[in-house]
């Protein structure tokens, strides 16, 4: 059994002692077999000295077993990281920045709280999973939405904590965005409530996040000053339809006016989630007549590829625009979009889809993309199967995931210096001159990339890790910088943020040291280290 | 080397029996006979993944025996949602199959959840698609 790092054997049998006590001994695992499954199975260290394992794992069932876990820790310096119900796959998994920590695993702390469908509201615990919110809801027959990331196994409160996102309004889809109150538990094993949540007796607390005095909800959201063990969230009001409706330009300058105008839609509520994509790309390799244009010397002109377009009319860029709301409402939106395109992109064109009433029957249900309607599953892990166009599909993956401006001009930017880059490191790129970025944040785009992990190949690893960390710099020489990563990368990426000589990282500590002076919260997580170990590392 | 045939009955019976130990299925691929002797009412269901024929014949033979099977297009969440996750929060059911990796890949998480683990896992040879046979078992089954 591994021991977490500066803890004495004593120590640590006495604190697996008080753990069994605070939780029960079926819910304290120090096994190999079960502690094997905190590893994060997307590994970029997986099988080398560097993976981040555990020590052990901690089950509470309530606040007050959080609160008594964290209190032993404390008392014995021993390092916790907490995790809901552990997914983030590409991101980390359940597994810690540091080595030797005890997980705090909260998936028994799965109680819906309460859910409003009047106020448009739920309050619940880090173990419930979308799934569950999404059942509860159902079963209730409660006229809410729940905005839920791919896949839909993962928690609420954790995905928020995470800075995650989803596939509704931007409002919903942004989900700490949307959240609402916080419980937490502090290192020293103090127990605080934010937003009205602070008022013993609050009737508002899912409603109105600030309360009184200074906001601090921001502080635990990829952060390490405490557990979170329950959080409010606002609700969407179910709505009474939903349609799509593609819209595509035909000339490669045309993302410009279409980004703009989309942007356009979106920020006014009038849309859900775009999701762009070029007409001219696609999975596989490309046609011979696009594979000679790519290869062209000095690069193909913005000319070329209207040509090569408009020889198969095709456009060059699409947009496919959700629309919710009453049917009238729909038809209202979808025609002021019209005439917006129409009056500034000439040649724009439109193809609408099925008006859809909920409660969807069960044919539109097996063809309508299920997050986009506030349902959660799990069909993303089906199309990583191998097909003619993936011969061979990786053990898994890691998000590159920097933030852009919401531009086409960004786009074409960010096209032109991922290429560049990746051939400056002579690896296959990941980005073409059709490249989109992903649409989830609600006032930025992530230029995401997925890079293959392997289970065997310890090498391509490594050259992987070397890719990743070498484009965090090139992004932050853009002033692109990732939202989110894996736990190995997350002192290069707080390290891009560095304006001031590091002034936010320098905050960061001071913060901690103050709340944690001990250390023992998910050290390490997004670059902030506690003083004894930041020394270390010094 | 088996055939393909062979394996899919055989990878079959692996999949049906309870385990007192970790599986080391290749040595159970001799063992036809336990076919028609195995204990296969400790099942719950049998998941079939019907994009691939190895898949939809291993579904087939499952019934064959008797099984619920489950045919998945790779995509678990109705099985998920309307089925395994009310069976498991009652009790901690054993399941079979034969999957791509991405289901199983799913299904093992929402099993060590449930204090359920993968007691079996070989991959079928000879086909394209890398898919596998496994069952999954409540722990105590493989301690």
């Amino acid at each position: 059994m591994a021991i977490p790092p500066g803890v004495s054997a004593q120590n640590w049998t006495t604190a697996l002692q008080q753990f069994e006590q605070a939780v029960g001994k079926s819910w304290v695992f120090t096994g190999d077999d079960d502690i094997a499954l905190y590893r994060d199975a997307y590994s970029p260290f997986w099988g080398e000295p560097e993976e981040r394992l555990v020590a052990a794992a901690v089950a509470p069932d309530t606040t007050e077993q959080v609160s008594q876990v964290v209190r032993t820790a404390n008392r014995f310096r021993i390092p916790v990281f907490p995790i809901s119900t552990g997914k983030n796959l590409g991101y980390g998994g359940s597994a810690p920045n540091l080595s030797g920590s005890v997980v705090v695993d909260l998936k028994r702390m799965n109680r819906v709280i309460e859910v409003d469908d009047k106020r448009h509201f739920a309050i619940v615990e880090p173990g419930v999973a979308y799934f569950d919110l999404y059942r509860h809801i159902q079963t209730r027959g409660l006229k809410v939405w729940i905005d839920c990331p791919d896949p839909g196994w993962g928690s609420p409160v954790g995905n928020a904590l995470d800075h995650g996102v989803g596939y509704t309004f931007g409002a919903y889809r942004d989900h700490f965005h949307s959240h609402c109150g916080l419980e937490v538990v502090l290192p020293n094993g103090d127990i605080v409530r934010t937003g009205m949540g602070a008022l013993p007796g609050a009737k508002t607390w899912g409603e109105y996040r600030y309360g009184f005095g200074p906001t601090v909800d921001g502080l635990f959201a990829q952060g390490n000053l405490g557990i979170v063990t329950k959080m409010g969230f606002h609700l969407l009001p179910a709505p009474e339809a939903y349609q799509t409706s593609v819209v595509t330009v035909p000339r490669r300058r045309d993302i410009v006016p279409l980004i703009d105008l989309v942007n356009e839609l979106e920020h006014q509520s009038l849309i859900g989630m775009p999701e762009y994509s070029s007409p001219l790309g696609g999975l596989g390799p490309p046609p011979a007549e696009l594979a000679a244009l790519l290869k062209k010397p000095g690069g193909a002109t913005d000319e070329d590829f209207d040509q090569y377009a408009q020889q198969r009319n095709r456009g060059s860029w699409s947009c496919r625009l959700q629309f919710y709301g009453s049917p009238r409402v729909i038809a209202a939106h979808l025609e002021h979009a019209k005439d917006r395109f129409n009056a500034v992109v000439s040649g724009s064109a439109f193809q609408d889809g099925e008006l859809m009433r909920f409660p969807l029957t069960q044919e539109q249900l097996d063809r309508v993309h299920k997050v986009a309607v506030g349902i959660p599953n799990m069909a993303i892990f089906s199309i990583g199967a191998r097909t003619e166009l993936n011969p061979s599909p990786s053990d898994g993956h890691l998000w590159f995931s920097p933030i852009i401006p919401k531009t086409g001009e960004a786009v074409l930017e960010a096209q032109r210096v991922f290429m560049e880059a990746f051939t400056k490191l002579g690896v296959p790129s990941m980005v073409s001159p059709f490249s989109m970025p992903a649409t989830w944040m609600h006032r930025a785009f992530i230029f995401i990339m997925a890079f293959p992990i392997s289970r065997t190949n310890v090498a391509q690893n490594r050259r992987t890790r070397e890719t990743f960390r070498a484009l965090v710099k090139v992004a932050a020489e853009h002033g692109w910088g990732e939202y989110r990563t894996a736990p190995a990368f997350q002192d290069d990426v707080m390290a891009a943020y560095s304006y001031n000589n590091q002034a936010l990282l320098r905050l960061h500590e001071t913060i901690k040291d103050a709340v944690d002076p001990n250390g023992i919260v998910a050290a390490g997580r997004s670059g902030v280290w506690p003083r004894h170990l930041r020394r270390a590392r010094a | 080397m088996p055939s393909r045939r062979e394996f899919l009955q055989v990878g079959f019976a692996a999949s049906v029996f309870p385990f007192a130990t970790p599986v080391d299925v290749p040595s159970l691929m001799v063992e036809r006979k336990d076919i028609a002797t195995g204990n296969l009412r400790s099942l719950y269901r049998v998941v079939a993944d019907v994009r691939f024929a190895d898949g939809a014949a291993f579904g087939l033979e499952a019934e064959r025996h008797g099984l619920h099977v489950v045919r998945i297009n790779g995509d678990i969440t109705d099985f998920w949602v309307n089925d395994l996750s009310l069976r498991w929060r009652e009790e901690a059911a054993s399941i079979a199959g034969m999957t791509a990796h991405g289901p199983l890949f799913c299904l093992e998480r929402f099993a060590w959840d449930h204090g359920l683990r993968v007691v079996a896992r070989a991959e079928v040879p000879g086909v394209d698609e890398p898919l596998v046979s496994w069952v999954i078992a409540p722990r105590s089954e493989h301690r």
